[in-house]
């Protein structure tokens, strides 16, 4: 029997995450288990039917209780789930794939009457209410890094980001914060 | 100096608020909403510069971005310095300290200035023709050793800063459906107009205010009131509406394809002096769906013998200064015009209480309407004359006048006019600098002397005076008119606004002003920025060069940093005028973006220092940090590359570090290993077709090397590869090639394979990575984890297993990257840190160390594992450094087989990976050392290969080398030589095999 056990540490990528709430408030989101979902529809509805999902459609998410389903490409779904629930048995032999990522990305929620612009600083996507309404689901690019963005109200948002990308997205994200924050005071 | 030049008015200035500044060491004062170029003036500054190749004293010219003359060196609020700024368009803050260029040892006394006597020898061209050096001192050497670079100090503008730009740059990515770049008049009302029709609008203007010439207009009147009144009730109106984003002091400076649009926003200074948190730009990228271009026209010089005296200014911009800045430029005022706007002018200066003596028109007909106000107030009007020179030091102090009949020819007397300042005016050239660089044409129109754009289906929309539609009213029509076709909405009737104003005639004339005598007498300038007079033009033509590119690259015209924005007309038509051919058919040169020069600060925005690129840290790193770890770069990863312990350098650190792990055990953070799980009914049969091995015989829970070619044959990734399930491998990657992999196995999948049913998910950074190796490796973990029987039986060399590790998840593959026993344990990224540092505590107990890159290449070296990109360059196959093993048998077809089958890759004596001893076993090679086989080989001697690796082995008791020679394994004893710099070192050939040759470790 071991002894030893050990617990988690978000920590470890290093967020800073100033004060800068009258433009928007930037926080990482709970620990949470993660799947990509690859395949064709008919196995994607499979492995979203396993976690009580319907499959997303094109640039959009799905969401039940705390779970959710982000459409990334055509052939491909991230999936989130709160830690803790019973395991997901997505069933062997399927056309498709189920792989555990649930540590590979870092959730962070960014909301404020800004989020939209601290996002246009640096996103080139058409961040209009119009274009990018509440619900749609993109990948698509912060800076230098790769984003998975999904507006969750006018001016809320999730931002999933691979791990070791986190801290530089976080320090790009807070430069474009503390310069909209003093260039609205001008 | 007193503020002596400035009266009352001034619609930019905040009277009550004085501004203290300095200037080349002196201080002034000012007011805000000044520009330097507007304060000096006010403060009786007239000489702001030296000229480029003459150091001819040299003024303000115009007042605004096309300013040729007056560039200075700034310091910003925060103290970061910028040269090169065009004094038009440098705010005054308080504290503002600035200093004029290309002068020594200062503005007034300037030593350089004697190249202006010797100008005779500094014609076009003379640079090139001058300073060649002889052949037989080695061609141009002589040049680029010696003339260049005196040419070059002496030569030119501002100094670039030396220290670190302080500042910060913001961005922003912006969409609408009409942008309209400019506004002023057309600006305003196509920016209104579809605001009111409620399009999303962006309107920017590169000045601190809208309004353009509305707010230098002095008679027009729009529905009753004064212009820039009714420009400031439209601005007013779209401040109102949340349609409409506007950007003030924010240039279009590049338009890009599919009508993308870089614009430059500067902050104001004065606000930085506030608030130092603010940027000093921000770049916005806009995408539009339309653009209006309503950038207007510029004032055209007058090209006559000694045009540049400091005193020599644009007429409009004297209007600008009087207008807007409440300056009056002179004390002795004199006007020469080839179009009507001078007329307005003189009135101007003269109801603000200049003392104008004289207009004089180059004109022969003029209408009395225009001039009989001016002659009421007693300002001499001279129709059919012409300045045909100045006199003057460091300030105009007389100019000289000549009639000009109706054949343009000059009368034999002429009569000296004593004046301090000169304004002139040769009409106005349309701005369509934006739409050529949308690729728009323009058309040359002989009623209007200039090039006007002409429309393109989709592209951006001209309106206004760069589209030729001068006159206030003209101009709002065609602003109007431009928005609603940009939109697509139909033709209303015509709202414009009631404008009362003079029918002016603004066409003027292009080329050089009529003159006595012989033309290569005297430097009458067409571009002032960089020195290029008429006379260089003719000597351009009389040379042979017909083509406008041709006379432009050998006389620098219009190359200058303000590209030509006073001079490319002029220059055309001189051209024209000696080649005896009309202005269209010599041509137009390319309008290069940006429009005025842009800051490399806000192109770079925060991609600086650590944000340049992103830092990525596996998520042992903070443990590895706190252990002093030294870090080397891999790809965009920070690694441990070891672990000194105090007192030691890099040499005694990895020396001990792989003692360490081949006496008892060490452990390695491998989480950057790249990571691709392959899942899907096929996944074999991909495997079997994207690498060199066999895989479908490969059973579940165990794992196999693998090596990937590309087409040509060539090894381009190595890594274990586990068979989790039938239907699923965890695939490992070198830490560099991840992506690369990655994407060429999609490439494969999606463009070869579509019919495989295999899918690929990257997985490097769900599993952190601890690689557990040494004698001792199996006691240090046993204590640890559960549901995995470590005995060698159970879990023999190149097995996998999932079982727990202090109760984690846990992936666990016994692989060996050293020759040892070991392990490579996988857990989720976020028990990284926490499993790391428990495996630590048992590795302390068993005197083990943690280890770096550096000692992980010596280990491999030590056992002939190559590394990729190390041993192999992309011209390495598989049997060249001896992993023909690897090959399945009888398996089918696979990325690159084809060409491993071409004569010279089959081809016996092909460069061999071996091992390399030295004589002397205290040398450690270079690595990319030639190996040759003789003594002391002469240069030029062919290589037999070169060396690839190379290391001092603390486990070998000697150094080590890894190499690739012809026919290397052919060679093996044999003796060859590195030439080195110090003498040849002696090597003997050997297997690359250097501890434990017959691999018994490993199964420990």
């Amino acid at each position: 029997m071991v002894e030893r056990r050990v617990e988690p540490s978000t920590a470890t990528v290093g967020l800073m995450l100033p004060a800068f709430a009258d433009v928007a408030a930037l926080t990482q989101t709970e620990r949470a288990e993660r799947w990509t979902l690859r395949g064709p529809d008919a196995a994607l509805d499979g492995l979203c039917a396993a976690l009580g999902l319907a499959r997303p459609q094109r640039l959009r998410a799905t969401v039940a209780g705390s779970r959710a389903a982000f459409w990334l490409g055509p052939d491909e779904i991230l999936a989130l789930a709160e830690l803790g629930a019973a395991p997901v048995d997505f069933g062997a032999g399927s056309d498709g794939a189920a792989v555990e990522v649930g540590d590979k990305f870092v959730g962070l929620d960014l909301a404020g009457r800004r989020a939209d612009a601290v996002l246009a600083s640096h996103c080139p996507q058409n961040l209009s209410l119009a274009a990018f309404p509440v619900g749609k689901v993109s990948r698509t690019l912060y800076a230098k890094v790769e984003i998975v963005l999904w507006r969750r109200g006018a001016s809320s948002f999730r931002i999933e980001v691979v791990r070791s990308f986190a801290p530089y997205l976080v320090a790009a994200l807070t430069a474009a914060a503390e310069d909209l924050a003093a260039l609205d005071r001008r | 100096m007193s503020a002596s030049y400035r009266i009352s008015g001034g619609s930019a200035l905040k009277r009550e608020r004085t501004v203290r500044f300095r200037f080349d060491g002196r201080d002034y004062v000012g007011h805000q909403g000044d520009t330097l170029a507007s304060a000096l003036l006010a403060n009786g500054v007239g000489l702001f510069g030296r000229s480029f190749k003459y150091h001819r004293p040299r003024g303000i010219v115009s007042a605004g971005a096309e300013e040729p003359n007056a560039l200075v060196g700034a310091f910003g609020p925060t103290g970061g310095f910028t040269p090169n700024l065009r004094a038009t368009q440098v705010e005054l803050f308080d504290g503002l300290v600035a200093e004029s260029q290309n002068r020594w040892p200062s503005l007034d006394f300037d030593v350089g200035a004697i190249n202006n006597w010797l100008s005779p020898l500094f014609m076009a061209g003379f640079y090139y023709k001058t300073f060649m050096g002889p052949k037989a001192a080695g061609g141009n050497w002589v040049w680029r050793q010696l003339f260049e670079p005196a040419i070059r100090a002496a030569a030119g503008l501002g100094s670039p800063p030396t220290e670190p730009d302080p500042d910060r740059y913001a961005s922003m990515f912006a969409y609408c459906d009409l942008l309209v770049i400019g506004g002023g008049a057309a600006g305003l009302a196509a920016a209104e107009t579809a605001a009111n029709s409620g399009a999303q609008v962006i309107l920017c203007d590169e000045q601190a205010e809208f309004g353009g010439w509305l707010l230098s207009e002095a008679q027009a009147e729009i529905e009753g009131r004064a212009a820039r009144d009714w420009a400031a009730d439209v601005v007013a109106r779209l401040r109102g509406r949340d349609n409409v984003q506007l950007l003030t002091r924010t240039q279009a400076f590049g338009y890009f394809p599919h009508d993308f649009v870089g614009l430059c926003e500067t902050i104001e200074d004065a606000a930085r002096c506030r608030n130092p948190a603010l940027p000093r730009e921000r770049l916005w990228q806009v995408r539009a769906g339309r653009v209006v271009v309503a950038t207007g026209a510029i004032e055209r010089p007058l090209v006559f013998v000694d045009n540049d005296r400091p005193g020599i200014m644009l007429a409009g911009a004297a209007q600008t200064y009087l207008q807007r800045w409440g300056v009056m430029p002179g004390r002795r005022i004199v006007l020469f015009t080839a179009c009507d706007s001078a007329y307005p002018t003189a009135l101007a200066l003269a109801e603000a209480g200049g003392n104008v003596v004289e207009l004089i028109d180059l004109r022969s007909n003029v209408a009395e309407a225009l001039s009989a106000p001016l002659r009421a107030r007693n300002i001499a009007v001279s129709v059919g004359a012409a300045v045909t020179g100045s006199r003057g030091g460091l300030r105009l102090n007389s100019v000289e006048i000549r009639s000009v009949d109706r054949n343009g020819q000059t009368g034999a007397m002429a009569r000296q006019l004593a004046c301090d300042t000169l304004l002139m005016s040769g009409g106005w050239t349309p701005s369509v600098h934006l739409h050529s660089q949308a690729r728009g044409k323009v058309a040359w129109s002989e009623e209007a002397k200039a090039f006007l754009p002409v429309a393109r289906a989709g592209g951006p929309i001209s309106a206004g005076a760069c589209a030729g539609k001068f006159g206030l009213r003209a101009a709002i029509r065609s602003g109007a008119d431009a928005a609603l076709a940009a939109l697509g909405a139909p033709p209303t009737v015509d709202v414009t606004p009631a404008v009362a104003e003079p029918a002016l005639d603004l066409t003027g004339m292009v080329g050089r002003v009529p003159f006595a005598g012989d033309p290569r007498r005297g430097k009458a300038f067409v571009d002032f920025q960089n020195d290029v007079s008429a006379r260089d033009l003719l000597l351009a033509n009389q040379e042979g060069m017909v083509s406008i590119e041709h006379v432009k690259r050998f006389t620098t015209t219009g190359m200058a940093t303000d590209q030509g924005k006073t001079s490319n007309l002029n220059a055309l038509a001189i051209v024209a005028s000696n080649l005896g051919k009309p202005v269209p058919a010599v041509g137009l040169t390319t309008f290069r973006m940006p429009y005025t020069p842009v800051s490399f600060g806000s192109f770079a925005g925060i991609g600086r220092g650590d944000q340049f690129d992103p830092i990525r840290r596996t998520p042992i790193d903070g443990w590895a940090q706190a252990q002093g770890a030294v870090f080397e770069d891999v790809g965009t990863w920070k690694r441990a590359r070891y672990f000194p312990k105090p007192g030691e350098d890099m040499h005694q650190a990895v020396a001990r570090e792989c003692r360490t792990v081949r006496q008892s055990v060490g452990m390695l953070d491998a989480s950057t290993l790249g990571k691709i799980e392959v899942v899907g009914p096929d996944a074999a049969e991909f495997l079997e077709r994207m690498y060199v091995n066999s895989w479908r015989k490969l059973a579940p829970g165990r794992c196999r090397y693998g090596i990937m070619l590309n087409e040509a044959g060539y090894v381009i990734d190595d890594g274990v590869i586990a068979r989790v399930a039938p239907d699923r491998f965890h695939v490992t990657t070198t830490t560099g090639g991840a992506p690369r992999v990655l994407h060429m196995m999609e490439d494969y999948l999606q463009t070869e394979w579509p019919d495989l049913k295999v899918w690929l998910t990257s997985t490097t950074e769900q599993w952190a990575v601890i690689a557990v190796q040494g004698p001792k490796a199996r006691e240090v973990l046993a204590p640890l984890i559960e549901g995995v029987d470590l005995a060698p039986k159970a879990l023999s060399h190149m097995a996998y297993a999932e079982g727990r590790i202090c109760g984690v998840k846990m992936k666990l593959f016994r692989v060996s990257f050293t020759g040892e026993l070991g392990y490579e344990v996988n857990v989720p990224a976020d028990y990284g840190r926490a499993v790391w540092e428990a495996i630590w505590e048992q590795v302390e107990k068993y005197g083990g160390c943690a280890y770096g890159t550096e000692s992980l290449h010596v280990l491999r070296a030590e056992k002939g594992f190559i590394i990729v990109g190390q041993e192999t360059d992309g011209t390495v196959t598989p049997d060249d450094v001896g992993l023909s093993w690897a090959f399945g048998k009888g398996k089918g077809d696979f990325v690159g087989k084809r060409s491993l089958s071409r004569t010279d890759l089959a081809a016996a004596g092909r460069p061999q990976m071996v091992g390399l001893l030295t004589d002397n076993p205290a040398i450690v090679l270079e690595e990319g050392a030639q190996i040759v086989a003789m003594v002391n080989a002469p240069i030029g001697t062919e290589a037999l290969g070169h060396v690839t690796s190379a290391y001092y082995s603390s486990n070998a008791g000697r150094s080590i080398a890894l190499a690739l020679v012809a026919d290397g394994r052919n060679r093996l004893g044999t003796k060859l030589h590195v030439p080195m710099p110090g003498g040849s070192v002696s090597v003997t050939l050997v297997e690359p095999v250097f501890v434990d040759p017959k691999g018994e470790r490993v199964n420990g």
